[in-house]
C-alpha cells in the first residue's frame, strides 16, 4: 500500500517571501513524519532546491490530503477545492483592497476576489488554519465551521547562514545607530510612520540614526516614490531601500539593527516580530492586526501613533542597558512560544486527527 | 504596569523635558494626513501605469539572451520600422500621458504648499490669539478650536 500524500499547493511560490518559505517548511515536517509531500503552484518552477509542480498536473487519491495556502484569489482555488479529497485550507489574510489603491491594478483586484471568494470554499473545506486569532475571525465570518489556530512555521535552514559580509562590513560598529524595518514595501505597512520616527530621532536625539527599508516594491512603486517624496520635503536623508536581499544578507541587517519597527496596521502573521527577536533586536511595533497576539507581554507595543513618544522609546531603549537587557530578555522568553518543534507538533496532531477522521468516514461507508 | 506602558511612560516623561516637540508632532500629523490622502488621489495609478512604460524596453518585448529571443526582437525591431507611422503615434501617446502627468503632479504640490502655508497660518493666528486671551485674563472664553 502506497504512502499517504500530503501535498501542498499555493498561487505562488517564491524563495524571499514568507509563504514560499512556509511551504518549503511544512514540507519538510510532512517528509519526516512519513508523508509524501509535493508542490504545486499556479507556474512550475524549483525553490530551495525542492520542485514546484504545475498545480493542474496535481493528482491524488481520496486517502490523501491537500494543503491548500490562500494569500490572494487563484484561477486554480475553485477546481482544487472541489475534489474529493480532505482538504485543510490555510489562511495567508490578504491585504485589504483598501490598502492598495492606486498602485498595480491587478493587486486589489486579487484581493478582492480572494475575500469575495473565501465563503464559496467553506463546506468543502475539513479544517482551515489561520496563523492568528486575528485573521481566524476572517474564517469564521466567511461561515467555516472547523478552525484551528496555529502560528507561522520559521523554516529553520534559513537562519542558519553566516550574515553577508558585505553589509556587515559596510554598516556594522561605524557609530550610526539603526532602525529596520523588514517586509514588502506596500502600503498597510505604514512605513511612512517610520520615516516620522527616524526623522525625530536625527532631530531630536542624536542625527547618526539611519533606517534600512528591507523588502521588495515590485509592483508597489508608486508607493516607495511616495515614500521618497515624503523624505524629501521633510528634507530628511539616511534611508537605506534594500530591495529584496538574500537571506544571509536579511540576518545581517538584523545583526546591525538597533530596533525593528513594525507600524503595520494590516498583519496576518508579522513575521519579522519573531525574526527580530531571535535575532535580539529591540522590537517596537503598533498594536494592530495580529501584533498584539504575536507580541504578548514582549518587546514595545504601542497603542497609538504618536511619532515623538515611539521615537523617544526607542532612543531609551537603546541608550539604557537596564531597559535593553528588560526587554531582550521578555523577547527570549516570548520567541520560545513560537519554536519550530511546537508548531511542527500542532500541525501534527491537526494531520492525524484529520487523516483518522478520513479512515473512519472509509469504515463506515464500507 | 506592564514593561510596555511602563516605558512609554517613562518616554513621556523624557519627552516632555525637550522643547519644541509640540511643533514636530503637529508637523508629523500634517505630512501624515497630506500622505494618505495623496494614495486616495487618483494619480497614483496613472503615475504606475507610466512607470511600467518607462521601465519597459519601449516597443520591444523582454526576450531572453538566446538566439532565438535576438532572432525575435530582431523581427520586431523590421516590423516597428514598416510600421513607422503608427509606432510615432504610440510614442506620442506615451510623451501627451507624461507631459499630462507632469500638469498634475505640479498642481497637486502646488496644492500641498497651499495647505502647508495655511496650516501655519492657523497655527500662528491661534498662538496669537491664546496670547491676548491671556492679557485679557479670560482664560477660556472665545477659544477658537482647531
Amino acid at each position: 500500500m502506497s504512502r499517504v500524500s500530503i501535498d501542498q499547493f499555493s498561487p505562488s511560490v517564491r524563495e524571499r517571501d514568507a509563504i514560499g518559505n512556509e511551504v518549503v517548511a511544512l514540507q519538510t515536517v510532512l517528509t519526516q513524519l512519513g508523508y509524501s509531500s509535493r508542490i504545486f503552484a499556479e507556474e512550475a518552477s524549483t525553490v530551495a532546491g525542492q520542485r514546484v509542480h504545475h498545480w493542474r498536473r496535481y493528482r491524488g487519491s481520496t486517502r490523501d490530503l491537500l494543503l491548500i495556502h490562500y494569500p490572494y484569489g487563484s484561477v486554480a482555488n475553485q477546481a482544487l477545492c472541489s475534489l474529493q479529497q480532505r482538504k485543510i485550507l490555510l489562511y495567508h489574510a490578504p491585504t485589504p483592497a483598501k490598502y492598495l489603491a492606486g498602485l498595480n491594478p491587478a493587486m486589489p483586484a486579487t484581493t478582492v476576489q480572494a475575500v469575495n471568494e473565501l465563503p464559496r470554499f467553506a463546506s468543502s473545506i475539513d479544517t482551515a488554519v489561520a496563523h492568528s486569532v486575528f485573521t481566524a475571525q476572517d474564517l469564521q465570518a466567511a461561515g467555516y465551521r472547523s478552525i484551528q489556530v496555529v502560528p507561522y512555521l520559521l523554516y529553520e535552514p534559513l537562519y542558519r547562514p553566516a550574515p553577508d559580509k558585505e553589509v556587515l562590513a559596510r554598516f556594522q560598529g561605524d557609530g550610526w545607530k539603526n532602525l529596520l524595518a523588514v517586509g514588502r514595501i506596500v502600503p498597510n505597512k505604514c512605513l511612512e510612520d517610520c520615516l516620522f520616527v527616524l526623522d525625530f530621532l536625527k532631530r531630536y536625539v542624536d542625527p547618526h540614526w539611519r533606517l534600512f527599508l528591507v523588502g521588495s516594491w515590485k509592483n508597489t512603486e508608486a508607493y516607495k516614490e511616495r515614500l521618497q517624496h515624503l523624505a524629501e520635503r521633510m528634507d530628511l536623508t539616511d534611508i537605506h531601500f534594500t530591495g529584496s536581499v538574500p537571506q544571509s544578507s536579511l540576518l545581517a541587517y538584523y545583526r546591525i539593527a538597533d530596533a525593528l519597527l513594525f507600524m503595520s496596521e494590516h498583519e496576518g502573521f508579522g513575521v519579522p516580530l519573531i525574526e527580530a527577536m531571535r535575532m535580539e533586536v529591540p522590537v517596537f511595533a503598533y498594536a494592530a492586526g495580529s501584533a498584539p497576539e504575536v507580541m504578548g507581554d514582549a518587546g514595545v507595543l504601542f497603542q497609538t501613533k504618536e511619532w515623538p513618544v515611539i521615537a523617544e522609546t526607542v532612543a531609551l531603549v537603546t541608550s539604557d542597558q537596564a531597559w535593553h537587557e528588560r526587554v531582550l530578555s521578555r523577547q527570549r522568553d516570548r520567541v520560545a512560544a513560537f519554536s519550530a518543534d511546537l508548531i511542527e507538533q500542532r500541525w501534527r496532531v491537526l494531520i492525524e486527527q484529520l487523516l483518522a477522521g478520513t479512515s473512519r468516514a472509509a469504515h463506515a461507508g464500507s | 504596569m506592564p514593561p510596555s506602558e511602563e516605558l512609554i511612560e517613562l518616554a513621556r516623561r523624557r519627552l516632555d523635558q525637550r522643547g519644541s516637540v509640540q511643533e514636530a508632532y503637529i508637523r508629523y500629523r500634517l505630512l501624515a494626513k497630506q500622505f494618505r490622502a495623496e494614495s486616495e488621489f487618483d494619480s497614483h495609478g496613472f503615475r504606475q501605469a507610466l512607470m511600467e512604460i518607462e521601465g519597459s524596453d519601449g516597443i520591444l518585448p523582454p526576450a531572453p539572451p538566446t538566439t532565438r529571443g535576438t532572432l525575435g526582437q530582431w523581427i520586431i525591431r523590421l516590423e516597428a520600422r514598416v510600421l513607422w507611422w503608427l509606432v510615432r503615434v504610440l510614442r506620442l501617446e506615451g510623451r501627451a500621458l507624461r507631459s499630462a502627468y507632469a500638469t498634475l503632479r505640479y498642481q497637486s504640490e502646488r496644492l500641498t504648499q497651499i495647505e502647508d502655508t495655511m496650516a501655519q497660518q492657523l497655527g500662528g493666528v491661534r498662538l496669537r490669539l491664546e496670547r491676548i486671551e491671556r492679557q485679557l485674563n479670560l482664560p477660556g472664553k472665545g477659544k477658537v478650536e482647531p
